[in-house]
């Protein structure tokens, strides 16, 4: 086949009233706005509120529903965009700079982009275009470059061209077609280049192969365009080796040159092998490129060559010199070179079809590719798009700068994979100063804003593997990041159109490491237990976590298929086969997650021990208390003194049940006897009033309690509002705004509480300081279990007996058992004397048990009075093992251990 | 070849190939146009769309409405309090018979018998945000009628911008989440002013006398509700008047026709009017009246506040929607300036009035009820103004210039936003003060004085009987064993030596006078202690009685 003569370039044409200057008013309008709002700060409600707003005037306007949505979310993606950065600038910590900056910046990168999308699909209708001359009079060249594809893939796309050129010739009789294979295989290395050549020759094709390589692709097509002449006024049609042309593509294409402006026209990538996986996904990436985002830009003239299914006049090609050959992705590269001159239009629909990537090795490189190109652009052109000198039109810079820097995103993405996982790992937040509240105020309408816009913009183009094939590209993308960045060597490799026999598992390793490190964020996250802020962490971790192991397990089954059709077993069926590899992957990490769950859960303890106490019949348990402190000392005391049977405590109403200590007495055979007292650090406050108990101020705090003792369900002692009867105490009746009638009305109401929460494992133990003259005070009989006498005998003051006041108390109340505390600080004599007697009237009295107070009543007093107090116990042990109580002593003892190992058996302070 | 259009027809594949945005298929593509859909896409529908996105642009009004107002949640005011305690008691006594504790209507600018009831039984069934919940309802209900009403006076295409400017202010988002007399006077009177406009523009005579005489009716309830209210009825009279003249010079409505429907809209407006009055003394006695001479008719200034700052804050208050009525008054003034003048005088009448009288009290509240007229206008600006720079018209392209309108709606609605978050904290958070009461009062035994003593009776209803609050502002004190009574500061000190007083609460605001006349007293160790100081905003001391 011979080809006509090189002809001279034609002239440029004039600017097609592309580059007429705009006036700046409308950004700096826009520039004001976003400095009002960024200043005056509305809030996270103005987004909400603006988008309803801009509904209310839109839809009363008569336009097209379409248009009210665009113009809504747009408003609402702005100002939920300014409020949230402005927001963030505030509450970055600042003090973790390396953690916070780049995390700002990767929002501020996406938020940026969010805003991009918007105004490239804001609608605007390009200027016609011109019937100024006949296309079909213009010499056409189809050039196919091929690199050592196989005629499996080249042969389908030969026979499409000749196919475009038949129809194109049957309806422009006169036109000049030209269909040529543009051969790199032989300075590709490729042995089968020769096979290749006399294939497509049989075809009746022209094939032209390079002997000396360069420039890649753009190479090829410069040399070839060289070799044919395809210069000046012809249009030359590239398609990769793979794209196959539909019939009617030269038709469509051809005809918007006839305005003489026109450089290029474009039409999409589709793929044809989309039973893939991996093709499929790509395949919906793509989508959003070409159906959402490149009919935008062409809107505005800034639409790109995308190096194949495009037909560019050669003229164009001439005025910038051909392809450029030093960027792996020459086709963008030219792009911008030709903008301020050319016209770019893209033709939406189905033009051509092609073979996407088979793996996702292949789709790795190839965005790995893409991305390489793009930032090399950036690194050689971008400071086009910054001079006022390089006649770009506003629109152009911004959707070329938005191109540029789209593949940023890998960065971005990684950003946001480490840093919550760093936040659950380290503790280290990125924010600070922000409570959960605020933080998803602001985020909330951020996020939902422009996942609404961006989703009304997909709908029905792309679907969630679009998302999720921009989201793994982050390592490819990092890749080429820093490739760029560093400078380092980049060369153009084709993507694979043919998959290949072997198995790798190598592209996938950074994102099983990924899912690794989200597995690992997920479950420290989970077993440190997990507050408000983690909790928000671990949605984002285990968002990432979903798409990265939905896309291994995408990879994984897509190389067990592949290992499978190649071993004899082909079409036996998988061992746990039946569910995809991503389902199972997903299932194992809630195994996971529900196994750290499991772990943290406190197994539940069966329902609280019913308590009776009743009279002792055979002994009394004997033990010690402690007012403040810690009791370890004490239980050591105790155990050696053989005090074991019962052990009291005081605790203030801000503390927490004393799980560990509550055990341990019922580890050594007691009961435990716990006093509440509603001080707070000791200080006694309003709070403490009787009337603020009975108004329900300590309900939360009372509450806690209950649960927790029901929780712990076995018996014990509980005495609320000690010696209430007095002026000292914090809860008095007779001080603090507390008048008697307040005791009782407050013990019914603790008690309340108690019984909502089921605590009913409670010896309820009636403590006032003077139970024998307590009428004023007292609650009604049926809410008292126990009464507990108090005696505590100070050096240098009339001491009790035992006996007179004990038989007073159990004149008093007949019918109740009895707890004693007591304690003296005297000379050693006489204390021993009250203790024997202090026994004494007990056993005749058959108390339950008898408690003495080793502290003392004063927690703050010298260590020579905490002695004195002290030997009282001594001297307390040393008459309960005398002979004549030792026999008592042991019965009880004994009938303690029964009762704390088998609750229920009858017996001294036995409960049922 | 002479240049002209080129069309290319266009092929879809399996998928859309919608351009995003704006070109739908069959309708013009980048760098292509296709035939037909030029002349189809401006004309066609658009009447219907308009129509339809009428019905969602109002709800979307009160969508922002809603949400402004709601984020507003102070505790309860003291007027919130008494009113609501009013209308509590109120209802127990129809209940139960039993007696009301004070003289309500001896000192409510407004009637009694009307809100506070209401207010009671939305307070009951949701507590204090159930009754803000009613003002809510009330003002949305306020904001539809006024959609109504700029619908009359200025076409369909000024309902909902009067509607979004009417909501942009302060007061009126404030006033949307108060439980008191406002929101509920708010949509009477303008229910009457859109009844009014509506039966003017009656076909059916009958029809009009009942729409005439259901505005009457509406208008005098709301004067009732709040007397204050009395202040916009002549206004809304004149706007009603002079859109019936106007109505009337038209060619359907001409004549002794006119004359008969001006005559029937006044009969009936005074009927319903009168009907309303008439059952309101009729079922609540004339004792109240009291109530209407002493809070507005002759009400003493609390607090005498110059003239400018009254006037400013009053227009500070209500600027968002001014600013945007300005617009109407630029662009439609020329054309109805009887009207336009009517509606600017009214909508300033508050801000004059009490400019004039110096008196700062509730102007917030009555900035409101003028906003009303502004807004009206402030649609016709708006519409007129879309119009004016094709922004309306569905056949141009959609500019980035559309935008410009719900931004600066935002940051007018930001200043209004602020602004009602600053009367919300006007009223110090009573929280710390009914925390602290809750740890010391008891039901039935101890008597308890504070300042505003209010909120925390009303806080406190369940823990204490209301014989057990009082005020600062009036006691009544009769010595035990003596037949000595007190009023005044002499009933207050002679009270506090007596002990009186279990609990004393002071924060020296608005009975501050009093306060330090009795404050020795309190400062006496053998009498009171002081138990707490809490701080500022709310600043209350208290004090408890030592016992004897």
């Amino acid at each position: 086949m011979e080809f006509p003569e090189a002809q001279p370039p034609r002239p440029e044409p004039p600017a097609s009233g592309k580059r007429v200057r705009r006036p700046l008013a409308g950004p700096l309008l826009a520039v004001a706005f976003v400095a009002a709002l960024g200043w005056l700060r509305p809030g996270p409600w103005a987004s909400g509120v603006a988008a309803l707003l801009t509904l209310a005037m839109m839809a009363g306007s008569g336009r097209r529903r379409d248009q009210v949505w665009i113009a809504t979310t747009t408003v609402g993606v702005l100002v939920s965009t300014v409020d949230y950065l402005v927001w963030r600038v505030t509450v970055a910590n600042w003090s973790a700079a390396w953690l916070a900056v780049p995390l700002l910046a990767a929002e501020a990168f996406g938020a940026l982009h969010a805003l991009g999308l918007q105004a490239t699909i804001w609608p605007r209708t390009p200027p016609p275009l011109r019937r100024i001359d006949d296309p079909a009079r213009f010499p056409i060249y189809v050039l196919i470059p091929t690199a050592g594809e196989s005629m499996a893939v080249l042969g389908p796309t030969v026979t499409g061209a000749l196919a475009a050129r038949t129809e194109f010739l049957r309806r422009h009789p006169g036109a000049r077609v030209h269909v040529i294979v543009c051969n790199d295989g032989r300075v590709a290395g490729n042995p089968t280049w020769k096979d290749v050549e006399n294939s497509v020759r049989d075809l009746g094709v022209s094939c032209i192969t390079r002997t000396v390589g360069g420039g890649a692709k753009a190479g090829n097509i410069e040399s070839v365009r060289a070799r044919v002449g395809a210069t000046g006024d012809a249009l030359v049609a590239v398609f990769d080796a793979d794209m196959v042309p539909t019939a009617d593509f030269l038709l469509a294409t051809v005809q918007p040159f006839a305005d003489p402006s026109v450089g290029w026209v474009q039409t999409a990538q589709y793929y044809r092998n989309t039973e893939l996986p991996a093709a499929r996904w790509a395949a919906d990436q793509q989508a959003l490129f070409y159906d959402v985002l490149c009919p935008g830009k062409a809107a505005r003239n800034a639409s790109f060559i995308c190096g194949t299914n495009v037909v560019i006049r050669a003229a164009a090609l001439d005025s910038i010199g051909g392809l450029p050959q030093n960027s792996v992705t020459e086709d963008f590269a030219a792009s911008i070179r030709l903008a301020p001159d050319w016209r770019g239009v893209y033709l939406p629909g189905r033009f051509a079809e092609g073979l996407g990537p088979v793996d996702a090795a292949s789709y790795l490189k190839q965005q790995n590719r893409w991305a390489r190109g793009t930032f090399e652009v950036l690194k050689t052109r971008g400071k086009d798009l910054l001079d006022p000198r390089s006649g770009l039109t506003g629109a152009q810079r911004l959707q070329y700068g938005l191109a540029c820097t789209h593949y940023l995103s890998g960065l971005r993405d990684l950003v946001y994979l480490l840093t919550p996982i760093i936040f659950v790992t380290s503790g280290i937040p990125a924010i600070r100063g922000a409570d959960t509240t605020g933080f998803l105020t602001h985020f909330g309408p951020f996020f939902l804003f422009g996942q609404t816009a961006f989703w009304s913009a997909a709908k029905g183009r792309s679907t969630w593997r679009g998302i999720v094939a921009g989201f793994i590209s982050f390592p490819a993308l990092v890749a080429a990041t820093l490739t760029v960045a560093l400078g380092a060597h980049s060369s153009f490799t084709v993507t694979a159109k043919q998959r290949g026999g072997s198995v790798s598992w190598r592209p996938i390793v950074p994102h099983l490491a990924a899912l690794l490190l989200c597995g690992y964020g997920l479950t420290v996250a989970v077993l440190g237990g997990l507050s408000a802020r983690d909790l928000i962490a671990c949605v984002w971790i285990g968002y990432m976590a979903a798409m990265l192991a939905v896309f291994c397990g995408l990879t994984i089954s897509d190389m067990v298929r592949r290992a499978d059709t190649g071993s004899a077993r082909a079409g036996g069926r998988q061992p746990g086969g039946g569910f995809p590899v991503a389902l199972r992957l997903a299932a194992a990490g809630l195994c996971v997650v529900a196994f750290a769950l499991a772990i943290q859960v406190r197994p539940r303890t069966s329902a609280p021990v019913r308590l009776s106490p009743t009279p002792c019949a055979t002994g009394m348990r004997t033990g010690l208390a402690v007012t403040a402190g810690a009791a370890v000392g004490y239980a050591r005391l105790a155990t050696r003194l053989r005090m074991t049977g019962i052990s009291a405590r005081t605790v203030e109403i801000g503390a927490g049940f004393p799980t560990s200590w509550a055990d341990q007495v019922r580890a050594t055979g007691g009961i435990p006897w716990l006093t509440l007292v509603f001080t707070r650090d000791g200080a006694s406050s309003l709070d403490a009033a009787l009337p603020a108990i009975v108004n329900a101020v300590q309900d939360d705090s009372l509450r806690r309690w209950a649960r927790q003792i029901a929780a712990w369900g076995h018996p014990l002692y509980l005495t609320a509002l000690p010696s209430v009867d007095r002026n000292y105490a914090a809860s008095s009746a007779v001080a603090n705004g507390g008048v008697p009638a307040d005791s009782a009305r407050a013990w019914r109401h603790i008690r309340r509480v108690f019984a909502a929460a089921h605590a009913d494992n409670i010896a309820w133990t009636w403590q006032p300081a003077a139970p024998a003259g307590d009428t004023l005070y007292r609650p009604p009989a049926g809410q008292i279990d126990v009464v507990a006498v108090t005696w505590i005998q100070y050096p240098g003051t009339r001491w009790v007996s035992p006996v007179r006041e004990l038989a007073r108390v159990r004149s008093a109340y007949p019918s109740k058992p009895l707890l004693v505390t007591l304690a003296a600080a005297g000379t050693r004599a006489r204390t021993s004397a009250w203790i024997g007697a202090a026994v004494r009237a007990a056993r005749s009295q058959r108390v339950l048990g008898l408690v003495y107070q080793t502290d003392g009543p004063d927690p703050h007093a010298s260590r020579a009075a905490f002695a004195a107090w002290r030997a009282g116990a001594y001297l307390t042990a040393a008459v309960l093992r005398t002979r004549e109580n030792r026999a008592n002593l042991s019965d009880g003892a004994a009938a303690g251990a029964d009762a704390a190992g088998a609750p229920g058996r009858d017996g001294c302070g036995a409960w049922s | 070849m002479s240049a002209q259009t080129l069309e290319i027809p266009r092929r879809t594949g399996s998928r859309d190939t919608t351009a995003p945005g704006g070109t739908a298929p069959g309708t013009t593509a980048p760098g292509t146009t296709t035939p037909g859909t030029t002349a189809r896409a401006p004309g066609v529908g658009a009447h219907r769309r308009r129509r339809r996105g009428h019905l969602l642009g109002l709800p979307a009004v009160l969508a922002v409405q809603v949400a402004m107002s709601i984020r507003l949640s102070a505790t309860a005011f003291q007027d919130e309090a008494l009113y609501l305690d009013a209308g509590r008691q109120i209802l127990d006594s129809w209940r139960h018979g039993t007696p009301v504790s004070e003289d309500f209507g001896s000192y409510f600018s407004g009637s009694p018998y009307v809100y506070p009831p209401l207010g009671a039984l939305a307070e009951a069934a949701g507590g204090l945000g159930g009754a803000r919940l009613l003002s809510l309802v009330c003002c949305v209900l306020t904001t539809v009628l006024l959609a109504s009403v700029s619908r009359s006076l200025f076409g369909p295409g000024a309902a909902v911008p009067g509607a979004a400017a009417f909501v942009l202010s302060g007061p009126v988002l404030f006033v949307g989440h108060f439980a008191t007399y406002d929101a509920m006077a708010l949509m009477l009177l303008v229910g009457g002013l859109a009844l009014g406009l509506r039966a003017g523009r009656s076909s059916s005579g009958s029809r009009a006398a009942v729409l005439a005489l259901t505005a009457g009716f509406l208008a005098a309830g709301a004067v009732v509700t709040k007397y204050v209210s009395a202040l916009f009825v002549p206004s809304a009279v004149l706007v009603v008047l002079l859109w019936g003249c106007r109505e009337a010079g038209s060619p359907p409505a001409a004549g002794g026709q006119a004359r008969r429907r001006r005559l029937v809209l006044a009969a009936g407006s005074v009927a319903g009017a009168g009907l309303a009055v008439g059952s309101w003394l009729a079922l609540t006695g004339t004792d109240q009246l009291e109530g209407l001479v002493t809070t507005t008719l002759s009400r003493r200034v609390v607090g005498p506040t110059s003239s400018v700052e009254v006037a400013c804050r009053g227009l500070a208050w209500a600027a968002p929607t001014l600013l945007v009525a300005l617009l109407g008054v630029v662009l439609v003034g020329r054309r109805r300036p009887a009207l336009t003048v009517l509606l600017v005088g009214s909508a300033v009448l508050p801000i004059a009035f009490q400019a004039r009288s110096g008196e700062l009290t509730s102007l917030h509240k009555h900035v409101a009820f003028g906003l009303v007229f502004a807004a009206p206008l402030a649609g016709a600006g708006i519409t007129a103004a879309l119009d004016r720079w094709e922004l309306r018209d569905p056949g141009r392209p959609l500019t980035p210039r559309l935008l410009a309108l719900p931004l600066v709606a935002v940051l007018l609605l930001a200043a209004g936003m602020r602004s009602s978050q600053q009367l919300d904290d006007a009223w110090a958070d009573s929280r710390p003060l009914t925390d602290l009461l809750r740890t010391q009062v008891r039901f039935g035994s101890g008597h308890y004085l504070v300042e505003e003593s209010e909120v925390p009776r009303y806080y406190m209803e369940n823990l204490t009987a209301p014989w057990q609050w009082s005020g600062t502002y009036f006691l009544y004190y009769r010595q035990p064993g003596r037949k000595l009574a007190y009023t005044g500061t002499a009933a207050f000190r002679h009270a506090l030596s007596d002990q009186y007083f279990d609990i004393v609460v002071l924060r020296f605001g608005p009975t501050a006078d009093l306060d330090w006349k009795v404050h020795d007293i309190l400062g006496d160790q053998r009498k009171y202690r002081q138990i707490a100081r809490l701080p500022e905003p709310g600043g209350w001391t208290i004090w408890r009685r030592v016992d004897r």
